[in-house]
C-alpha cells in the first residue's frame, strides 16, 4: 500500500532536482549545516526547531542513528494527527500506516529538504498533511491522476526567507500560539489536526460560521503581524 | 501579485489540507500565479507544524495548554518496536531500488513538451495532451466547455472558454462557484480578471462575464451544484442541468 504514494512522491521530487540539482542541493546543506551547528551545540535538539541539521545528516550521510532519533521524535506525533483526524476512516491501522508512510518519505525525499525554505518540522508536517490527504482518497477511491503532492507543492522554487529569518519567524509564530486565547487555538486545531474545514469546525461547535472565522482571522491576523 | 487573491480562510483550509482536492486545486493554479499567497501559505504552513508538533491525542486539552508543557514523557509510549523495525527494513529496501529509476523517471517527464508545460505544473497533469486537445463542447456562440477529470463526485471542474470579446449569458449560481483565470482575461460587474486572479461566486449571486477584446480567456473553474442561466436560449445552451464527473 505504501508503495503507490511512494512512487508518486519521489518523481514529483525529482522533478525539482535534477541531477544537477541535486548535487548542489547537497553541497549547500553542508554549508547550512555548519551554520546551525554552531548555533545549537547539540545533535539532539528539544525544542520546535533545530531538527533541521539532524534531518541534512540523514540526507548527506544517509545516517540511520540520525534516522532513528528523528523517527523517535516525529512518529508519535505522526500517529497522532493521524489518529485525530476526523472521519470514518480513522484507526490505529490507518495512523501506524501513516507514521510508515511519512517516514518513508522522509529517508526518501531527505535530500529536497532547503533548511533555507522551511525548518524540519514545518517539512515533515507537509508530508504528513500530503500523506493524510491521499490516504483519505485512496480510502474514498477517488478516481483521478492528481495525488496531494501536486496540489500541495513541498517547496517554493524562490525561497522568501534566508534560513535564520525563516527560523526567527517560526519562534515567533511559536510563543505566539502559545499566547493565543484558548477558543482562538481551539479553532485552528480542528482545523488543521482534526482535517476540518471552517463549516465542518461551526456544524461540530454549534459555532455560527461568521464566529469560526473570525476567531481564525484573529489568529492568524495576529500571528502575522510579528511577521 | 495577483489582484483577486484566496482570503485567509481559503488558504487555511489549503495549508491544512481540509479542501477538496478540486477547490485545492484552483488554489495551487493561483499561487502558481502569486508569490504573495504563496508566502502567507508558507507561514501557514509554519503555523500547522506548530500545531502538529503539539498534537497529542488526547483530545480535551488545547494547543495552547500542550505548549506550556512541552511533551517530554509521550515520544516512544505510542510507537512500538514492530514498527520501528518495519521501518528501518523499509528503507533498506527502497533506498537501493528508488533512486535512480527517480531520476530516469523526472528526465522522461521533462520531455513531454508542448502545451501542456505552461499550464502550472499541477493542471498539465490532468491536461496531458494540452488544451487543444481537450473535448471542447460549444455552449452558445461565446463560450466552451472542457471538463477535466479530477474525481470530485459532487463538484463539476472544467475549464470555460470565452472567446476574445464574447459574452457570457448572465446566469446565477446555484452553488458555490471558483474561479481561477488561467490566460486572456474577462471581466463583470466586479472588475476586471487577469491570469492567476481567483474568484468565488456564492450560491445566487449573478453575474455576466465578458472576455477582453485582444484574446481569448480559459479559466479553471470548479462548481458546487448546477448553474443555472436566466438569459435567453436557455433551453438551448443550459448543460448544467446535472452535474457531471469528468470520466476518462
Amino acid at each position: 500500500m505504501a508503495t503507490s504514494s511512494l512512487t508518486t512522491a519521489s518523481l514529483s521530487c525529482a522533478e525539482e532536482t535534477t541531477s544537477n540539482g541535486l548535487h548542489d542541493s547537497v553541497e549547500s546543506s553542508q554549508k547550512q549545516q555548519t551554520g546551525l551547528m554552531q548555533s545549537t551545540n547539540s545533535s539532539t535538539p528539544a525544542k520546535t526547531d533545530d531538527w533541521s541539521p539532524v534531518l541534512i545528516k540523514i540526507a548527506k550521510d544517509r545516517d540511520r542513528v540520525a534516522f532513528g532519533k528523528l523517527f523517535d521524535h516525529f512518529a508519535p506525533k505522526i500517529k497522532s494527527y493521524g489518529m485525530m483526524l476526523r472521519s470514518q476512516h480513522t484507526s490505529p491501522q490507518m495512523a501506524e500506516e501513516l507514521v510508515q508512510d511519512v517516514m518513508l518519505k522522509v529517508w526518501l525525499k531527505a535530500h529536497c529538504f532547503d533548511v533555507s525554505k522551511a525548518s524540519a518540522s514545518t517539512w515533515i508536517f507537509t508530508i504528513a498533511r500530503n500523506c493524510r490527504t491521499d490516504f483519505i482518497r485512496k480510502a474514498n477511491r477517488t478516481d483521478t491522476e492528481l495525488s496531494a503532492d501536486d496540489l500541495w507543492p513541498m517547496a517554493e522554487e524562490e525561497g522568501p526567507y534566508t534560513s535564520l529569518h525563516q527560523r526567527r519567524i517560526e519562534k515567533n509564530i511559536h510563543s505566539a500560539v502559545a499566547q493565543l486565547p484558548p477558543e482562538q487555538a481551539d479553532v485552528l486545531k480542528r482545523i488543521y489536526i482534526e482535517g476540518k474545514s471552517h463549516s465542518e469546525v461551526a456544524a461540530a461547535t454549534g459555532l455560527p460560521l461568521g464566529t469560526v472565522k473570525s476567531r481564525v482571522r484573529l489568529a492568524v491576523g495576529k500571528l502575522r503581524t510579528l511577521l | 501579485m495577483s489582484h483577486f487573491r484566496p482570503d485567509i480562510h481559503w488558504l487555511t483550509d489549503y495549508a491544512a489540507g481540509t479542501l477538496p482536492l478540486s477547490q485545492a486545486l484552483c488554489v495551487a493554479v493561483h499561487l502558481s500565479f502569486c508569490p504573495e499567497s504563496r508566502k502567507q501559505v508558507e507561514q501557514l504552513n509554519s503555523l500547522g507544524a506548530i500545531m502538529f508538533s503539539n498534537a497529542t491525542n488526547d483530545s480535551d486539552s488545547l494547543p495552547s495548554e500542550k505548549l506550556i508543557s512541552e511533551p517530554q514523557t509521550d515520544e516512544d509510549e505510542s510507537i512500538n518496536q514492530e514498527l520501528r523495525a518495519k521501518v528501518f527494513d523499509l528503507i533498506d529496501t527502497k533506498d537501493i531500488k528508488q533512486q535512480p529509476s527517480e531520476i530516469t523517471a523526472s528526465l522522461s517527464a521533462n520531455d513531454s513538451s508542448n502545451k501542456a508545460e505552461l499550464l502550472p505544473h499541477c493542471l498539465a497533469k490532468l491536461i496531458p495532451e494540452g488544451i487543444d486537445q481537450l473535448d471542447w463542447k460549444k455552449l452558445g456562440t461565446a463560450l466552451s466547455v472542457a471538463r477535466l477529470p479530477a474525481g470530485d463526485g459532487s463538484r463539476e471542474v472544467a475549464l470555460h472558454k470565452i472567446k476574445a470579446g464574447g459574452r457570457v449569458s448572465n446566469h446565477d449560481h446555484r452553488g458555490r462557484e471558483v474561479t481561477v483565470v488561467l490566460q486572456g482575461s474577462f471581466s463583470d460587474q466586479n472588475g476586471l480578471y487577469l491570469p492567476g486572479d481567483f474568484l468565488v461566486k456564492e450560491a445566487g449571486e449573478e453575474h455576466r462575464p465578458i472576455a477582453s477584446e485582444d484574446a481569448e480567456c480559459i479559466c479553471l473553474s470548479v462548481l458546487e451544484a448546477p448553474v443555472k442561466f436566466t438569459g435567453p436560449l436557455t433551453g438551448l445552451i443550459n448543460p448544467f442541468l446535472k452535474i457531471k464527473t469528468g470520466t476518462r
